[in-house]
């Protein structure tokens, strides 16, 4: 299966991954940038509009289109998830930071947005400060940060999650409610380290 | 926080959740104990948890989707980029977006192409990535790439560069909108070979070339972009610092990309060879090889990697549709394609047919070491194409018979060049043969396929000189290989082990064209490269000393062919065990060795070994077996125990039949072999069917000009000639003598040895003046091919003073005997065999010239009195 604009084969750039090919990780990228742009944008012909992205996350859209899932095996999804939840935290960080660099007016941007893309009683979350808090569970506990990026960024349900990463449902739902206590308690006290 | 503490924490708090209420708390209470810290944290999880809500619980997908949206579509428009104002996106690559820019800080305003590496991709290795485009690009200069200008990075830190913005149509629009004909199609993709040939002598494969990323300007110029996949073959070059071997991802347009490329598997200059083969069977066809942009990835793979595609010629008879690019459907008909050629369909047709045909179709080999070896090779051949000169690509049919010629009976055909240079005048120079050939044979298995990549690199090499497929082209093979070893590195860079493979090849080849320096040169070369590559014990190594053994060997330095075969021998004793196929060809050379020494014990009992080994290996009736027995009975062949080894000679036919049929070359082999011995055997009559089923074979299988028929052709005139039949017998010397002169050249040694021994037998039928002419074009080529003290050389010297004699010219008779009989005086002693029979030669001069004191001199060297050797004559001429 191919990313229609590039012919990348995902499927193969996750099977090379886990054969220790360190281009893999950054071609990867690559391709579910795109063709999570490709998602957002609508621009596929034919295809469900709108609604769809509130319904199915989006990132498990883009891995139903490019991965060849009859090739796959568990640990390739979760290197796939686990990019595509990587890379959905840095957008929407980056774009969170930029917008705030925008409104100090430090310095010369490079993009500039509306300032209400999202109506901010829907937002909820202040990503930087989100950002902040989700490094710092990292620091200590990587499987835990990986988790929340899936959960979160990636919206993989507590059963998706389980999957990707090989885990039961149980263990995963103990390490989200362990993850989500501490951030928000994190959260609530304030952005200090 | 410490992970242990956190690991403490988490388990705890786990265990609290399950818990409510007053349970909880007591929970709490027992496992914190004084730690009001552990109690703090527990606690404050735990009331954070309750009141968390819905936090994190609506994933941001809707606010990602606008936010990946924005990102696309606001650009760079409008703003500074260092001295630069962005006017407008051209194009997104792979890792960045360009921009279509201008230098505003100037009178002159310059339009430039700006590329800036994408934001949400600014991962370390995409920078790494985007440094190496950028590196790649200042490397080259060249008019049909585009050119670096500039380079920075922007405000917030994002790296750029600055090209010469390109402004054109992509070629096959350009090609088709001006509705170019194939020669100016041809002269135009020929410009874009130039472009890749220059990345490549700059170590860069491009690897994603088509027809988007060659545009063509206004007045009509191509320039390759985009090396933004680009891979830097030399590692020292390399920002990144890949392993160079290791294995390429698939990330090129699948249209284009190579078979190998597809698989997943190494990118070398071949892949760019085979995407330019895509590229101009598009351009001179309308089509496109495959259509495969709607197939899986595996079935892309499937049918690219297995299916050949049609042949220009007869797809530009065929109608396709293909999605146009404003989402419609375009339809290519026989008649569109031609009109945009401005030609007729037929004519489009018939202009295809042939070289075009063949040209595309050696670019787009499956096998990569099967297409034109370089760029330029590809090139070369379209402009021999279009100055109709004859081209290199030739129909599969005969292709295959090439790479036939040139894998399978390579073998033998070395054999019988060695045999030539070497052997002594019309003697049976057969037993070499079967010998080598099992080795060779062992090789051949183990390494089936790199042999096959190699071999294609040298049918490249060697196609000029193939008498088959060269149309007559005047150059010999060994100019060929002369011509490849330079190539060598350039071609095989960041692939030592082909290298390795290729230099032993080459190595070989140079041996058995008796060309012995050039041969140690490249084996050494070899070795050093598997070396460095396989450490200490490895096949290849193994394999390598055993050629340079050979070298020796053919050199005639046995103790120096001994101390490599034994290193050889025990490498493989080593790596293979015992028995194997591999040890048994080790002490078959060794063998060898032994044999001429005159040890016979010590090789019949190598021969016997590798026959035992072969037996616990190969069963009882395999061709190795047959191979073996050969061996043992040229043993008993020397001692003259001729009965035994007819008997074993037979045997060995029998399985060589029974296990190849009755019509295979190497059975072809066996009966000469037998022929020989029933021909010392005085068996005339038996010899001669057998001779003459030897030859039949041969012919059938390999035509009648194949080199291994040269051995037979030979010695089968030898037993006519003893049986007066001297006319037969010049028919198949004339024979052999073309087939020497079209596989070696008219400058080679076997050529020589051809008009030698018509000499002879000239001189024997009572044509002294023909035999004159044979030897003096003999001597013309082995003085300029051999030093003046070499076999061949001087033996042909000597026959031409017999023939002057003959001729009744005394006095030029005797010089070229004198220098003859000194040479070897001096080279091999007054005991040697030659030296005592050209001393007889000397004696009957003398006698007929009337001079009795020099006369009786000679003679009684001739007859053994070597003290009575008149010592005056020497260095007189």
């Amino acid at each position: 299966m191919t990313a229609p604009d590039t012919g990348i084969d995902v499927t193969q750039l996750l099977l090379a991954w886990n054969t220790g090919e360190t281009d893999a990780r950054d071609q990867l990228m690559m391709v579910v940038y795109e063709e999570l742009r490709r998602i957002a944008g609508g621009q596929l012909a034919g295809e469900k509009q709108g609604h769809t992205l509130q319904t199915t996350a989006l990132v498990n859209e883009a891995y139903l289109r490019l991965v060849d899932q009859t090739r796959v095996h568990w640990r390739n999804r979760a290197h796939f998830f686990g990019i595509a939840a990587q890379l959905m935290r840095r957008i929407l960080v980056d774009h969170a930071r930029r917008r705030y660099a925008a409104k100090r007016g430090g310095g010369v941007t490079l993009l500039e947005f509306e300032d209400s893309i999202t109506p901010r009683s829907k937002r909820g979350v202040d990503l930087v400060v989100l950002d902040d808090i989700l490094t710092r569970l990292e620091s200590f506990d990587a499987d835990a940060a990986r988790l929340v990026e899936l959960r979160y960024f990636g919206g993989l349900t507590i059963e998706e999650t389980a999957e990707v990463l090989g885990s039961s449902p149980a263990t995963v739902k103990r390490e989200w409610a362990t993850a989500r206590a501490w951030m928000h308690r994190e959260l609530t006290r304030g952005p200090k380290t | 926080m410490s992970q242990d503490r956190w690991s403490q924490v988490k388990a705890l708090f786990q265990q609290a959740l399950e818990r409510d209420g007053a349970e909880r708390s007591e929970f709490i209470r027992g496992v914190t104990g004084d730690d009001t810290t552990l109690r703090y944290e527990l606690e404050s999880l735990l009331s954070s948890h309750d009141e968390a809500g819905t936090f994190l619980s609506n994933p941001p997908g809707a606010a990602a989707a606008e936010v990946l949206q924005l990102d696309d579509d606001a650009p760079l428009t409008g703003k500074r980029v260092g001295p630069y104002r962005v006017l407008r996106r051209v194009g997104r690559g792979g890792t960045g977006s360009v921009y279509l820019a201008v230098r505003d800080d100037e009178e002159f305003q310059q339009r430039v192409a700006l590329k800036v590496i994408r934001r949400g991709m600014a991962t370390e290795e995409m920078l790494n990535r985007f440094r190496s485009e950028r590196q790649i690009l200042a490397s080259i200069d060249h008019p049909n790439i585009a050119r670096l200008l500039d380079g920075g990075s922007t405000e917030d830190g994002l790296p750029y560069f600055v090209m010469e913005y390109i402004e054109g149509e992509s070629i096959h629009h350009y090609c088709d909108n001006n509705r170019l004909s194939l020669k100016a199609r041809i002269e135009l993709f020929r410009t874009v070979c130039d472009a890749v040939q220059v990345a490549h002598q700059n170590l860069i494969v491009h690897r994603d070339l088509k027809p988007g990323n060659i545009l063509v300007t206004s007045d009509g110029k191509a320039k390759l972009l985009d090396f933004g996949i680009a891979k830097l073959l030399n590692p020292e070059l390399n920002a990144d610092a890949h392993d160079p071997t290791m294995l390429e991802l698939r990330v090129m347009t699948p249209e284009y990309a190579s078979p190998e490329q597809m698989q997943g598997r190494a990118v070398t200059t071949a892949s760019d060879v085979y995407s330019l083969g895509v590229l101009l069977y598009e351009l001179l066809t309308g089509h496109r090889p495959y259509s495969v942009s709607n197939l899986p990835l595996h079935e892309m793979e499937v049918l690219v990697s297995t299916v050949e595609p049609p042949l220009p010629s007869e797809i530009v008879g065929q109608s396709a549709e293909e999605p146009g690019r404003d989402g419609g459907v375009r339809e290519i008909t026989p008649e569109s394609v031609a009109q945009g050629r401005q030609a007729s369909p037929d004519r489009l047709s018939r202009d295809l047919v042939g070289d075009l045909d063949n040209i595309v179709r050696k670019a787009l080999r499956k096998e990569a070491p099967r297409r034109y070896s370089s760029v330029e090779r590809l090139s070369d051949d379209l402009g021999n194409h279009l100055e109709g000169r004859p081209v290199l690509a030739r129909p599969d049919t005969l292709g295959y018979r090439a790479s036939k010629f040139l894998g399978r009976h390579r073998v033998p055909t070395a054999m019988a060049a060695t045999a030539l240079v070497f052997g002594v005048l019309l003697t049976a120079t057969i037993f070499l043969q079967s010998r080598r050939v099992a080795a060779e044979r062992d090789r051949a298995t183990q390494q089936a396929l790199r042999a096959e990549a190699v071999s294609d690199f040298l049918q490249d090499v060697l196609a000029a000189a193939d008498p088959i497929e060269g149309m007559g082209r005047d150059v010999s093979v060994l100019a060929s290989v002369e011509e490849a070893v330079p190539r060598i590195a350039a071609t095989f860079v960041g692939q030592p082990e082909l290298e390795g493979a290729v230099r032993h090849t080459i190595g070989r080849t140079f041996g058995r064209l008796g060309r012995f320096d050039e041969a140690e040169e490249q084996l050494r070369l070899a070795l050093t490269t598997r070396r460095q590559l396989f450490g200490t014990d490895h096949p290849d190594i193994a394999d390598t000393l055993n050629a340079l053994g050979e070298v020796r060997y053919d050199l005639g330095d046995l103790d120096g062919a001994e101390r490599l075969y034994d290193e050889s021998l025990a490498m493989r004793q080593r790596v293979f065990g015992e028995p194997s196929a591999e040890v048994a060809a080790s002490l078959d050379n060794l063998g060898n060795v032994y044999q001429d020494r005159f040890d016979t014990a010590e090789a019949e009992r190598a021969y016997r070994g590798a026959l035992e080994m072969r037996r616990a290996v190969f069963g009882t009736d395999h061709r190795e077996i047959a191979s073996s027995l050969n061996n043992v009975a040229t043993v008993l062949h020397d001692r003259e125990q001729l009965e035994a080894a007819e008997q074993l000679y037979r045997e060995s036919l029998a399985i060589s039949k029974n296990a190849l049929g009755d019509r295979h070359p190497e059975v072809a082999t066996s009966l000469n072999n037998l022929a020989v011995l029933l021909h010392d055997e005085g068996k005339y009559t038996e010899a001669e069917p057998a001779y003459r089923e030897s030859l039949d074979i041969s012919r059938d299988r390999l035509g009648d000009m194949h080199p291994d028929l040269v051995v037979s052709l030979v010695n089968f005139a030898m037993l006519l000639r003893e049986l007066d039949r001297n006319d037969e017998a010049e028919e198949l010397l004339l024979q052999s003598l073309a087939i020497s002169e079209s596989t070696w050249g008219p400058d080679g040694v076997p050529l020589g040895t051809a008009q030698r021994n018509l000499g002879d037998l000239a001189l024997a039928s009572g044509d002294p003046a023909g035999a004159l002419a044979w030897f003096e074009q003999a001597i013309e080529i082995f003085s300029r091919k051999l030093p003046t003290d070499d076999v061949d050389l001087v033996f042909a010297q000597a026959d031409k003073g017999r023939a002057l004699i003959a001729l009744g010219d005394h006095a030029a008779g005797e010089e070229c005997l004198v220098v003859a009989y000194n040479s070897f005086l001096q080279s091999y002693g007054e005991e040697d065999s030659d030296v005592i029979e050209f001393a007889g030669w000397l004696a009957d001069l003398y006698d007929a010239w009337d001079r009795p004191v020099l006369a009786a001199s000679f003679r009684a060297v001739h007859e053994g009195a070597a003290k009575a050797r008149p010592a005056e004559l020497v260095g007189t001429p």
